[in-house]
Order: C-alpha cells, then sequence, then structure tokens
C-alpha cells in the first residue's frame, strides 16, 4: 500500500517496544505539528504496560492490509485515557 | 544481584515447503500467565461444591500457539502473504482458524519443540551459571 501523506487516522493501533505491546490505541490521528517538521499523534488508550511505555525505542505501528506501518516515538504523553505523542519519518 | 529479564529475541523455526516461523525465544512472566489463563476451562459447579477450572487440551494448544508466534511465511489460495505480523491476537487466532489442519499442527508441533528446546537450554543455563548440585552430588551427600 503506498504510504499515508498528510493527516490520517484509523481505528486501531498500537505502540509496540520491540514485539512487545505497550499500548493499544484506538481512534488515533496523525498530523503535521504546527512547528512543522514533526508528527503529532492523538489517540485514546484502550490498554496500557507501565513499564513498556517506559523502555526506549518505542514504535506506533498500524496495520494494513499487506503489513504495516510504522513510525518511531519520540516523547509522549498519557493523561488518562487520552494519548499524545511526537512521531518520527515513517517506516516501511 | 542477578539479571531476570531477558532482552526479546526471536527464533525461525524451518517448516516443510520451504515455509517457516518466527517465535519468541522466551516468554515473559506476563506472557507466560497468560497462556495458562487461555489454556483452562471452569468446571460447572456442582451444588456445595468450590468453583475450579482444568486444563483445556485444545484451548491450550491454541495458547502455545498464539504466545510465541510472530510472524511466518504462509500464503493463501492465491499466494498472498497470509500476515499475522503485528496483528490483534483476535486477528492471529482467526487466520489460525482458516488454515489447513496440517498445517496448523505443523505449526503446533514445531513451537512445542521449541518451547522444550528452551526449556532444556534454560535449565543447562541454570546448572552451569548457579553450579548447583547434581543428582549424584545430592545422592553423594545423603549416603
Amino acid at each position: 500500500m503506498s504510504p499515508p501523506r498528510g493527516t490520517v487516522s484509523g481505528a486501531l493501533g498500537q505502540i509496540k517496544q520491540g514485539y512487545q505491546i505497550a499500548a493499544v490505541l484506538t481512534g488515533w490521528r496523525i498530523q503535521p505539528d504546527e512547528a512543522g517538521g514533526a508528527w503529532r499523534l492523538t489517540a485514546t488508550v484502550q490498554a496500557a504496560s507501565a513499564f513498556y511505555l517506559t523502555q526506549p525505542d518505542l514504535v506506533f505501528v498500524v496495520v494494513h492490509k499487506t503489513g504495516a506501518w510504522r513510525w518511531p516515538v519520540g516523547s509522549w504523553e498519557q493523561r488518562g485515557t487520552s494519548f499524545t505523542a511526537q512521531l518520527g519519518t515513517l517506516q516501511e | 544481584m542477578s539479571i531476570r529479564m531477558r532482552r526479546q529475541a526471536t527464533d525461525r523455526l524451518p517448516l516443510s515447503q520451504g515455509d517457516s516461523l518466527l517465535v519468541k525465544r522466551h516468554l515473559t512472566a506476563g506472557e507466560y500467565r497468560e497462556m495458562l489463563r487461555a489454556s483452562m476451562k471452569p468446571i460447572p459447579v456442582t451444588s456445595g461444591a468450590a468453583a475450579t477450572v482444568e486444563l483445556d487440551p485444545i484451548a491450550a494448544s491454541e495458547a502455545l500457539v498464539l504466545a510465541y508466534l510472530l510472524d511466518w511465511t504462509f500464503a493463501d489460495a492465491d499466494g498472498r502473504p497470509l500476515v499475522i505480523a503485528d496483528q490483534p491476537p483476535a486477528a492471529v487466532r482467526a487466520v489460525l482458524a482458516a488454515i489447513d489442519g496440517d498445517a496448523y499442527l505443523e505449526v503446533q508441533r514445531a513451537i512445542q519443540d521449541h518451547q522444550a528446546a528452551t526449556a532444556a537450554a534454560l535449565a543447562a543455563e541454570k546448572k552451569t551459571a548457579t553450579g548447583a548440585a547434581t543428582p549424584d552430588r545430592i545422592l553423594a551427600s545423603v549416603e
């Protein structure tokens, strides 16, 4: 599938640390940060591991028909069920 | 102080017809508990008896596969990859239910062998690391 461009959204995504699931996110949306250059993820947390979320090299993973899109996660914040993060460049 | 957490590691298990599985080398405590939980079925409570559970062999085999399996090289009838990597457990379970019975049994056997091999390696590793008494030495101390 062709990579997503501009603002994209979806029903289900995961934050992964290696092959472990650090968080399951629903209602996610990715849009260019106002400052430019970075991408901002907003989503609702359905389940999260307080341990794996604190580990390095987190990746936001969205599954599509033939594989998955993966964005490295920079800084992130969880407030209740609200999750926001800065994402790096899409890895395919 | 000893290390009680392993780095994530994977192994590729060869199957017939050039296929292979990508599996976790070890399970974490949480994954092991989840596998046990998914392997049990409740026993109907009779009057005055305490509620309990028993091992469900069918559920246990699926729980084992789901606990270890990360990816594979399987394709559908049209040759398109059957994608399971990064899929939620319910989606992987659905694909496992849709493949051929023989293929499922081959996956199950490969993962059972992998689990037995890693358990044996762990046991050997512990003996080497701790210098634990071998049965011969235990018997000798009793005499």
